[in-house]
């Protein structure tokens, strides 16, 4: 018997059956994995796969959460959030977010970033006005091997 | 190219430029903060297989047999490659190392890849697979590999050879392709009289330093590769290289197929994700042994237990030195663990003996001898630093027990030491070079000043401060390269109706080098940064280039950019001549509108002449040459808890000399980029640990290998001087981003000796656990 799942991704509806035939969605498919290969939203990034670089963040029912280790079947009826839907819907204008990391440079090679929008972004809809060492702590399980770490705390600092 | 440098000359002396040295966003930023921008596993290739590799759980073992008939039973498997039936093609440095061998060298060697239509499937055939191993005795330390009676790692049937030279004792012949043809393999520097000169010496140290945990570059992408056969001799390939040359170059003689090599956007590099010299012939392999094309995306632990990492590597000397600083007299063996295999790990034993030459560019007595040692240990490949890093870790330390004794301040010699305008040093091809015009000391000067060197350096044996339980201690280290002009770069740059398109395989892996370009073409041609594109990173639309690498890109790439846009603007003056009924040299252009100087109100648009169907085209090149070494010095403070043997880095500052200051964002970025990619901090935070029974890395993950997070950031400054240097890059910059952390490891390892009053480590990374030691508490 395959059962339904309803997702809600960027504010889109999405309808999948649960099972192990061609098409249908594992009970141990990663949330990362259907965003980007069944979905293509690849702005999600897939880096560690564990659990520590934060590259696949995205955000669930107002929450920062690695997508790697998010079972999508446990999804059902949660609101996800990925890079791809910061911008405004309607007029596409960038998120604020994300026009302060682009007006302060602050990526190398970008792999690490929508990760660290999205954890930015669960951190300010919380709490928009954080103090720096609250930043920090919000990023700590987001890794930048380029480090571009100082012109994030620029970026957002720009903004709060 | 004269004429054009004659054209060019005017922006070399101005000191305000439209574009160059300014914030300018990246062509690629909007697309990265959107989610858009697309590296390499992003791409969906049609029909493209996916690929699981099966690996040793042994460190050295004959492949007895193999059965892959249950795996390749299983629906959706549809090829599997083995040392049965894989390609007998060889990649390293002389060419060893077989896409998939009988024999396997390391934990984590490939022993099988399975394609099939779905990354799952191939993952349940890995286990389907049955494999019989015979074991085989394992060595993991160079000491003990060039033993004479070491078990030989690869035998005489491999015939490794280079330029009369042999595999040996587990030591790979040296030289690579660095050498002039006609010149020997460099991998010594032997000068003087070293015996007497440790004779004139007012102190003589004697030692080993080791920094010869394997540590991971780290790029946030896994490498990945893409390989489609279009025909017998084609073959197209996307990677997640730094350059596409240096991939594909080297690929397409080992399978002596013509590569098309696409690189989008690169999720990190650091050098390390350049040559891909192995895993590009492995997949190369796997698509034509299975007819499809192969997609192959590294999982992180892969990425961090079998791909390239830095090198390893022990000096055993003695180093002798004078009462006013300066080193007289060095000697000694350069042992580097290349692991089971050596992409290009001989030029980095070039590298390395060159940039201590710069470094020791005084001393007149030398007898150093690089050698590359293979291990059962996993390969070494690229990385930022080059050999350089691990070697000056280990013998500036070394000489920093000579300065000790005569209580010499280690900025100050080192500083006296540096090259200076005039002398010539030894690089990669084993010949000297000069360098005749660029001096670094007033940097040595500025910086040292800012950070409050001689005010903060309170001796060898006596820590900077000391607060409650903490002991601080500054250190101070220096690097160079002289890469930075080095080998060939063309460019072309086309104007077509209102547009400026410009042709050069430079790829964005972060430095933003494609930024640069764009600049120094839109600075050339007086237009719109809006108006100009860069052609794809690939080597099919773009004449060649050696690639992001040494730092080299900010002077070539640029350079040949530059005299392009200079070429195309002669063509459009060429053009515009009889138009406006007069020589050349009487027009000028700006933001796509030809005037005579003369009359700028009479000014035309491009598109006048420039119709819908019309290009002009522009070339540009730069040969490479190794006249110019780029510099980069580090400052730190270290904090230390003297309970718990806790190392904190606090205090860093990166001082340099670029010249003319490309893009200052970018810039400072790359300086504080020598925190990442194992470079400073593996002075006392990074490295992997090893069993050193089994080979096995132990921490091959990253919840294990620990690194540096947003909330342990030091305090971080800079100090840039921009002197324009006569460099070819047409505005007179030099490029640094290759060294910024290469002094690192060495300047932190004297700040915590200071630290611990002077306390003599001799092994990296100085882990809590030694400063225990050390305290006397553990
Ligand atoms: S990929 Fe998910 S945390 Fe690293
Ligand atoms: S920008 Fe490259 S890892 Fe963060």
């Amino acid at each position: 018997m395959s059962r339904n799942l309803n997702l809600t991704i960027n504010g889109k509806m999405y309808e999948f059956t649960v099972g192990d035939r061609l098409g249908q969605i594992p009970e141990n498919e990663t949330l990362v994995d259907t965003l980007r290969d069944r979905l293509g939203l690849t702005g999600t990034k897939r880096s560690c796969g564990q659990g520590a670089c934060g590259c696949c963040t995205v955000i669930i029912d107002g929450k920062a959460v690695a997508s790697c280790l998010t079972l999508t079947v446990e999804c059902e009826g949660k609101k996800i959030t990925t890079i791809e839907g910061l911008a405004d819907p309607v007029t596409g204008e960038l998120d604020p977010i994300q026009k302060a990391f682009n007006e302060h440079n602050a990526f190398q090679c970008g792999f690490c970033t929508p990760g660290i929008i999205m954890s930015t972004k669960a951190l300010l809809d919380a709490n928009p006005n954080p103090t720096e060492e609250e930043l920090k702590e919000a990023l700590s399980g987001n890794y930048c091997r380029c480090i571009s770490h100082y012109q994030v705390i620029e970026a957002v600092k720009s903004i709060i | 190219m004269k004429h054009l440098d004659e054209a060019l000359k005017p922006y070399r002396n101005k000191t305000e430029y439209r574009h160059i040295g300014k914030s300018v966003r990246r062509q690629d930023g909007e697309a990265i903060v959107t989610g858009k921008a697309l590296y390499c596993d992003d791409i969906y290739i049609p029909n493209a297989l996916y690929m699981k590799v099966l690996r040793s759980p042994h460190p050295h073992a004959e492949v007895v047999s193999i059965d892959t008939s249950e795996a390749l039973a299983l629906p959706g498997v549809e090829a599997i490659m083995t040392h049965e039936n894989s390609p007998q093609w060889k990649t390293g440095q002389p060419a060893h190392r077989l896409p998939i061998d009988r024999i396997v060298r390391y934990v984590g060697d490939a022993v099988a890849a399975v394609m099939a239509t779905s990354k799952q499937i191939a993952e349940d055939a890995l286990e389907l697979i049955k494999v019989e191993y015979k074991l085989l005795p394992a060595v993991y330390d160079v000491e003990d590999a060039i033993k004479p009676d070491a078990y030989q790692i690869y035998g005489e049937e491999y015939n490794i050879e280079w330029l009369g030279y042999r595999y040996e004792n587990n030591k790979l012949p040296p030289g690579s392709y660095f050498e002039h043809p006609e010149d020997p393999p460099f991998y010594f520097i032997r000068e003087g009289d070293p015996e007497k000169g440790f004779e004139e010496c007012d102190a003589v140290v004697e030692g080993k330093v080791s920094y010869d945990k394997a540590t991971f570059p780290g790029a946030p992408e896994t490498p990945f590769i893409a390989a489609r056969w279009e025909d017998e001799d084609h073959v197209t390939v996307w990677a997640s290289s730094q350059s596409p040359n240096m991939m594909s170059r080297p690929l397409g003689a080992a399978i002596n197929a013509h590569v098309f090599a696409n690189v989008p956007n690169v999720g990190g590099s650091y050098g390390n994700k350049n040559g891909m010299g192995y895993i590009s012939l492995f997949v190369a392999a796997a698509a034509k042994v299975a007819g499809k094309p192969v997609r192959y995306a590294m999982s992180k632990e892969e990425q961090m237990l079998v791909y390239e990492r830095r090198l390893g590597n022990k000096f055993i000397g003695k180093i002798g030195v004078k009462k006013d600083g300066m080193i007289h007299a060095i000697k000694g063996d350069w042992l580097v663990d290349t692991g089971m295999s050596a992409e290009l790990t001989q030029g980095q034993v070039a590298e390395g003996l060159g940039e201590l030459h710069i470094a020791f560019n005084k001393t007149p007595h030398w007898d150093v001898n690089g050698r590359v040692v293979v291990t059962n240990l996993y390969p070494v490949g690229i990385c930022k630093g080059f050999g350089g890093q691990e070697f000056k870790s280990c013998a500036m330390h070394l000489a920093t027990r000579a300065l000790k004794k005569l209580d010499i301040d280690p900025f100050e010699s080192f500083r006296k030491n540096f090259c200076s305008p005039g002398r010539e040093y030894y690089w990669r091809t084993g010949r000297k070079y000069k360098n005749d015009i660029i001096d670094y000391d007033n940097a040595f000067v500025g910086a040292a000043e800012k950070f409050r060197w001689h005010e903060r350096w309170k001796g060898w044996t006596t820590p900077s401060r000391v607060e409650g339980n903490k002991s601080y201690g500054v250190g101070f280290g220096v690097h160079c390269s002289g890469d930075p002009s080095c080998d060939e770069t063309f460019a072309y740059v086309r104007l077509e109706n209102d547009e400026v398109i410009v042709h050069c395989p430079t790829s964005e892996s972060g430095m933003g080098q494609r930024l640069a370009a764009a600049k120094t073409v839109a600075e050339i041609l007086n237009v719109p940064m809006e108006r100009v594109s860069l052609t794809p990173s690939n080597n099919i639309n773009n004449p060649a280039d050696f690639g992001l690498a040494g730092s080299r890109g900010t002077i070539t790439v640029n350079a040949a950019c530059g005299r392009a846009a200079a070429d195309a603007k002669r063509k459009l003056f060429e053009l515009f001549a009889p138009y406006f009924d007069c020589e050349p040299e009487d027009l000028d252009t700006k933001d796509l509108m030809v005037f005579k100087k003369d009359n700028p109100e009479g000014a035309v648009h491009w598109n006048t002449l420039i119709h819908f169907y019309y290009s002009i085209t522009g070339e540009g090149r730069m040969d490479g040459k190794f006249n110019t070494y780029s510099m980069v010095l580090l400052f730190v403070e270290v904090e230390i808890d003297l309970d718990t043997g806790l190392v904190k880095l606090t205090d860093v500052l990166s001082g340099t000399d670029v010249g003319q200051v490309m893009s200052p964002v970018e810039l400072k970025m790359q300086l504080e980029g020598g925190l990442g990619a194992a470079g400073i901090d593996t002075g006392h935070l990074e490295g992997y640990v090893v069993d050193p029974h089994l080979g096995r890395t132990l921490t091959g993950n990253l919840i294990d290998y620990k690194w540096r997070t947003f909330t342990e950031l030091p305090n971080f400054d800079t100090y840039i001087l921009s002197s324009k240097w006569p460099t070819e890059n047409p505005f007179g910059a030099i490029g640094i981003g290759e060294i910024t952390g290469a002094a690192g490891p060495a300047a932190v390892a004297m700040a915590i000796e200071s630290a611990l009053g002077g306390y003599e480590f001799n092994e990296y990374p100085i882990t809590p656990d030694k400063v225990l030691k050390a305290l006397g508490k553990a």
